[in-house]
C-alpha cells in the first residue's frame, strides 16, 4: 500500500490565465491543495471562481487561449520496488503520449453535464469500449464484457442492453452513472468529478453520491469533488477548498471548516444553507454584490467588496495570504492574520 | 418504418403532380404560344408560309383547345411512356433528351464529389486550426470562389486555355468522339474532359461548404462530450474525427436531395458557355421557345429527381444519426 501520509496529487500555486483580446482573466490565482489515496477533496464555490478550470489545468487540458502559467501539479505513482516517484504534470507537453497516458487511466473526469458529456451518435457501449482500449491492451470482446460489468457495477440496470443505448435514450441520472462507469474503465486511481449532480433531481442527487462513495470504499481511489452545493460537500468530503475568484480562501478538515469556520466568504456561504431549524418564509441570508468578472478583480483581498466584516484601508490594499489558523486549518484574511508591513508589500498591492 | 416509406410514397406522387400542373401553367402564362413564337422567328428570317401551315400547327399539338384539355392529353401520354414532341425540334421529347440526362448526372455527381472532397478537409482544418493563417488563407479564397461568378471563371478558363495551351476546354468530349457512339474511348474521352466543367460548377458550392463545415465543427467542438473524450486521454486527431465531425456531417446528409437539381439550375449559364451537353440549355432554350411539352418534361424530371434525392437523404439521416433514427430530436 502506498503511505496514506503522501498525497497522490498535490498542487501547488497553480495560476491558469486566460489570453483574451481585452486583457488576462486569471482563472485560478494561486491554488494549493493536496489530494490523498482513499479521500475525498471537496472544492467549493461560487460559479466562475475557477474550479473547473482548476480541474481542466491538473489534466492539461486548459482550452486556448487559456495556459497554466505558473505553479507545479505532482502526481505520485508507485514503482516497481515500492518506492514511489513524483511526475510534474506540468512539465509533460498537454498533448505528449505521457500526458495522454495519464488521462483518462490514472486520472478520470467526470464532467458536469450529463446531457452534452456523451456524444449523441454513439452508443454508450462504443464510448466505454473506447476508452478502454485506450489504455488497456483488450479485445473489442473483452472491451464490451468489461463494459457490462461497469454498467452493472454503477448500477445501470439490464447492463447488457444498455451498452446499446444511446444516451439521449436514458434518463439524466442513468447517463451519470454512464459516465462514471466511463471514467472507471481504466481503474483510476484520481476520479475527478466536476459538478457530477448539478443537472440531476434532489433523489437522484443523493443516488450519484452514494455510487461515488460506495466505489471509492470498493477501490480506494481518491475523488476530488467540485460542487458549489455545502450540502454536498458536507456530505461528500473530507478535506475541504474553499475558492474565490481563482483563489484559495480557506481550507481544512471537512468539520472544521462546517464547525469553526473562520474566512467571512466561508461562513456566508454556509449561513445559505437552507437548515430545517431556520424559521419559515424568512428570506434566507445571501452574499450581497455578485462575484465580479475576473478580469475585474478588485484590488486587496478580492472578496471585500461583498464582504460584511471588511476593514476599510486594509482589506482594499493589501491581499491576504492564506496562512495556518489550528490544525490542518488554512485561511486567507486579515481578521486572523495581521496586516504586513506596507513596504513589502507594495509590490503585490499593485495586482488587480 | 414501412409505414414511414408508405406515407413518404404517398407525399412524393403527390408532390410531382403539384410540380407538373404548376410548371405547366407556368410556362404557358406568358402570352402567345409555340407558334407565335415560331411565326415571330420565321418573320424575322423572311420566310414565307402560309396561315394555313399555322392552323394545322396549332390542331397538330392541340394548341387551338384549352389549357386543362392539353394537360390532361400530356398526363395520359405520359403514363404511356410518351412524353409528347418537343415542337421546337420535330422530334419526340424522349429523343431530345436522349443522353443529355445521364450528362448531366455524371457532371452533377463529378461537382458533388470534388465540392465534397475538396471542402470538407478544408472546413475540419479550417475549424480545429481556427484563426490561424491557413484559416486565413481557405477563408479568403473561400469568398473569392463565392464572390465571382462561376460563368466568368468559365471564360477566364477557356481563354487561358486557347491562348496558352492552344487547346478548346469547352465541351465534354473531343471533336472526333462528339457524335460517336459509345465506346471504351469515349468513356476515357469523357473523364479526361470532366475535371475541369466539374470545378467550375462546383466552385460556389465548395466555398459554401468549407464556410458551413467550419461553423458546424465549431459549434460541435465546444461541446462536453469533446471534452470527455479529451479527458480519457484520446489523441486529438483521433477524438475530433471520430466525434465532433461525426455529429458535424449529420446535416450534410439532409442536403445531399437538393444538390442535384440546385447544381442544375445554378449552372445553366456554365453549360451555355462551356458548351455543355447538358439539361440546362435545352431547358433554357425550350423555354424561349415556349416548348412546353420539352420544358415541362425536364422540370418535371427535376422534380422527381428532388423527390427522389430528399427520400434518400432522409434514409441517409436515419441511418447515420440514431436521433432521427428512434424518433427524438434533442
Amino acid at each position: 500500500m502506498q503511505d496514506d501520509r503522501q498525497p497522490i496529487l498535490s498542487v501547488r500555486n497553480l495560476k491558469t490565465s486566460f489570453f483574451i483580446d481585452e486583457g488576462i482573466v486569471r482563472a485560478v490565482d494561486g491554488a494549493s491543495f493536496e489530494v490523498h489515496l482513499g479521500r475525498t477533496l471537496g472544492i467549493v464555490g461560487e460559479s466562475g471562481c475557477g474550479k473547473s478550470v482548476t480541474a481542466l489545468s491538473i489534466l492539461g487540458i486548459v482550452p486556448r487561449p487559456g495556459r497554466i502559467v505558473e505553479g507545479e501539479i505532482l502526481l505520485r505513482r508507485e514503482t516497481e520496488n515500492g518506492q514511489s516517484q513524483e511526475v510534474a504534470l506540468t512539465s509533460l507537453g498537454e498533448s505528449s503520449s505521457e500526458m495522454r497516458a495519464i488521462r483518462g487511466a490514472e486520472i478520470a473526469l467526470v464532467f458536469q453535464e450529463p446531457m452534452t458529456s456523451l456524444s449523441p451518435v454513439h452508443t454508450i457501449g462504443n464510448q466505454i469500449i473506447g476508452a478502454a482500449r485506450l489504455h488497456r491492451k483488450l479485445t473489442k470482446q473483452e472491451a464490451s464484457e468489461l463494459a457490462v460489468e461497469l454498467l452493472s457495477l454503477v448500477g445501470i440496470p439490464r447492463a447488457e442492453g444498455a451498452i446499446d443505448a444511446y444516451p439521449f435514450q436514458l434518463s439524466g441520472g442513468l447517463r451519470q452513472r454512464a459516465l462514471i462507469a466511463l471514467a472507471l474503465s481504466c481503474d483510476p486511481r484520481l476520479l475527478i468529478a466536476d459538478e457530477p449532480t448539478t443537472a440531476l433531481d434532489v433523489t437522484t442527487q443523493a443516488q450519484i453520491l452514494d455510487l461515488l462513495r460506495s466505489l471509492q470504499e470498493q477501490n480506494g481511489m481518491a475523488i476530488m469533488l467540485i460542487t458549489h452545493d455545502m450540502g454536498v460537500i458536507a456530505e461528500m468530503a473530507d478535506q475541504v477548498v474553499v475558492m474565490y475568484l481563482g483563489r484559495v480562501v480557506e481550507e481544512g478538515p471537512v468539520d472544521t471548516v462546517f464547525g469553526e469556520s473562520k474566512h467571512p466568504y466561508t461562513q456566508s456561504l454556509l449561513r445559505s444553507i437552507p437548515s430545517i431549524h431556520s424559521t419559515p418564509k424568512v428570506q434566507l441570508p445571501t452574499i450581497t454584490g455578485t462575484i465580479p468578472h475576473p478580469y475585474n478583480r478588485p484590488a486587496g483581498c478580492p472578496f471585500h467588496p461583498r464582504c460584511p466584516d471588511v476593514i476599510p484601508g486594509v482589506c482594499d490594499m493589501h491581499e491576504p495570504e492564506l496562512q495556518t489558523v489550528g490544525d490542518e486549518h488554512l485561511v486567507s484574511c486579515f481578521l486572523y492574520h495581521p496586516v504586513p508591513e506596507p513596504s513589502s508589500q507594495r509590490s503585490e498591492a499593485t495586482t488587480g | 418504418m414501412l409505414a414511414y416509406a408508405a406515407r413518404r410514397l404517398v407525399l412524393a406522387i403527390f408532390t410531382l403532380w403539384t410540380v407538373t400542373v404548376l410548371s405547366f401553367v407556368i410556362i404557358q402564362l406568358p402570352p402567345g404560344d409555340f407558334v407565335d413564337a415560331y411565326m415571330a422567328q420565321l418573320s424575322a428570317t423572311q420566310s414565307n408560309v402560309s396561315e394555313q401551315h399555322f392552323e394545322s400547327l396549332r390542331r397538330q399539338y392541340a394548341l387551338d383547345r384549352p389549357m386543362y384539355v392539353q394537360y390532361l392529353k400530356w398526363m395520359s401520354g405520359v403514363f404511356s411512356g410518351d412524353f409528347g414532341t418537343s415542337m421546337m425540334w420535330r422530334k419526340s421529347v424522349l429523343d431530345v433528351i436522349g443522353d443529355r440526362l445521364a450528362m448531366t448526372m455524371v457532371l452533377s455527381l463529378g461537382a458533388i464529389i470534388l465540392t465534397w472532397a475538396i471542402a470538407l478537409p478544408i472546413g475540419i482544418y479550417s475549424a480545429v486550426r481556427q484563426y490561424s493563417i491557413g484559416d486565413y488563407v481557405f477563408t479568403f479564397i473561400g469568398f473569392v470562389g463565392l464572390g465571382v461568378p462561376s460563368f466568368l471563371l468559365a471564360l477566364v478558363l477557356m481563354y487561358l486555355g486557347f491562348t496558352l495551351f492552344d487547346s478548346d476546354i469547352g465541351g465534354l468530349f473531343s471533336p472526333e468522339y462528339q457524335l460517336e457512339p459509345w465506346s471504351w474511348g469515349k468513356v476515357k474521352d469523357l473523364i479526361y474532359h470532366l475535371p475541369l466543367p466539374a470545378i467550375i460548377i462546383g466552385l460556389s458550392g465548395t466555398a459554401e461548404l468549407i464556410r458551413v463545415m467550419r461553423a458546424n465543427l465549431l459549434d460541435e467542438l465546444r461541446k462536453p462530450y469533446v471534452i470527455t473524450a479529451r479527458a480519457a486521454g484520446m489523441s486529438e486527431r483521433s477524438l475530433v474525427l471520430k466525434y465532433p465531425v461525426r455529429v458535424a456531417l449529420n446535416p450534410f446528409a439532409s442536403t445531399v436531395g437538393y444538390l442535384l437539381p440546385y447544381i442544375l439550375s445554378g449552372s445553366v449559364i456554365v453549360s451555355v458557355v462551356l458548351g455543355l451537353p447538358t439539361l440546362g440549355p435545352l431547358l433554357l432554350g425550350s423555354l424561349v421557345a415556349q416548348d412546353m411539352f420539352l420544358a415541362g418534361t425536364i422540370v418535371m424530371m427535376l422534380g422527381a429527381l428532388t423527390v427522389i434525392g430528399t427520400f434518400l437523404s432522409d434514409l441517409l439521416l436515419m441511418w447515420i444519426d440514431p436521433r432521427i433514427r428512434f424518433g427524438m430530436v434533442q
